[in-house]
């Protein structure tokens, strides 16, 4: 009978927060990817009405559930909360739906490791979007522009859920924006507390059933006006 | 008396007398009440009254009274909404610390192992 063959190392203090809204049918295999990391997994179920946390406590993770829908911004800054109650030192936000790529988690984490950066931005446009639609591509493209100009910073993706933190970035950052603004709310945060930041590349895979989840024009329209509404409020 | 007149006064009055009786039922007689009171007799007195508002619309300098009723309501109905939209962000703030109260609260610890075969833990 042969060995097993090691497992790789469990980078310790690495923290996997992973919000998820009616994920029940793609968690699963998300999880799997990141077997690695379990049990430091927190999945926060917000609010789903099918078997999100289900799939969810079939692994070895942390699963908090949100008795309501708040969505994926109020869902991080659960999860951030409690990785930084559990003592997390690297903390790393990752869809739940399997656009990203958790063999990329090590390159996201390197540059905080290192020492180099206080919070890792993933971006596709310096990695791969294999079969991005051009619709969807315009209109992130349109999200750089705009957080150019409103938060001085000069990324080439403004919304990709793909991040790391540190645990002093993750304490400092407080994302109030509930929705899809938390993502330019990060963002502004950086700026204002001065966080070093860099963005690596990452891949971002899309599917009928997850562009379906996207973000449409209009929605790129509610975010800016939650965006702005929501600004003075910290 | 128009129809518009004799169509409409009968409600606004309707309303404003609710405001005043309901007020004095309860002893409910706060600032709030008299606003509201306030609002309900300037309806009143506008739509029985038309001249009402030319006349003060000439000692203000503004040529016609309509003119004057909407440059009165445009602040005042965007005001009224940023400060109901001020509330919903708030109360909406409000609902999503509780329940991220409860959330952290009730950790759950799931499980490897098959469904069904060993129950889940709380922290």
């Amino acid at each position: 009978m042969t060995a097993s063959p090691p497992e790789e190392t469990v980078l310790p203090g690495v923290w996997i927060i992973v919000p998820a809204y009616n994920e029940g049918e793609r968690l699963d295999s998300t999880l799997q990817s990141l077997k690695r990391f379990q049990p430091n997994v927190i999945v926060i179920d917000d609010g789903s009405s099918d078997s999100t946390s289900t799939v969810a406590l079939t692994h070895d993770v942390w699963v908090l559930r949100h008795l309501i829908n708040r969505g994926q911004g109020a869902a991080l800054q659960t999860g951030i909360e409690f990785a930084l109650q559990q003592g997390a030192e690297i903390l790393v936000t990752f869809d739940a739906d399997g656009q990203h790529l958790a063999t990329e988690i090590d390159r996201v984490i390197e540059p905080i490791r290192t020492g180099q950066a206080d919070v890792v931005l993933g971006s596709r446009f310096l990695g791969q979007s294999p079969d991005i639609p051009w619709a969807r591509w315009f209109l992130l493209k349109l999200a750089v522009a705009f957080t150019r100009l409103s938060s001085g910073l000069c990324v080439t993706d403004a919304h990709n859920g793909f991040r790391a933190l540190s645990r002093a970035a993750a304490s400092r950052i407080v994302l109030t924006q509930d929705r899809m603004a938390h993502a330019s709310e990060v963002l502004d945060q950086i700026r204002l507390h001065r966080l070093r930041f860099c963005e690596v590349p990452v891949t971002v895979r899309y599917s009928n059933a997850t562009l379906g989840k996207g973000q449409s024009a209009w929605d790129a329209f509610a975010i800016l006006v939650d965006y702005f509404l929501g600004r003075d409020k910290a | 008396m128009n129809l518009f007149q004799w169509l409409v006064l009968p409600v606004l009055s309707a309303a404003l007398l609710r405001e005043v009786v309901l007020g004095i039922r309860r002893s409910d007689l706060t600032r709030l009440w008299a606003l509201r009171c306030a609002v309900w007799l300037v309806a009143v007195l506008a739509v029985a009254f038309p001249a009402l508002a030319q006349a003060i619309a000439e000692v203000l300098g503004i040529t016609r009274g309509a003119d004057v009723i909407l440059y009165l309501s445009v602040p005042t109905l965007a005001f009224a909404c940023m400060v109901l939209y001020s509330r919903y962000a708030s109360l909406r703030h409000e609902i999503t610390r509780l329940v991220r109260h409860i959330a952290l609260e009730q950790p759950r610890r799931g499980s490897a192992s098959p469904p069904g075969s060993e129950p889940p833990v709380s922290a």
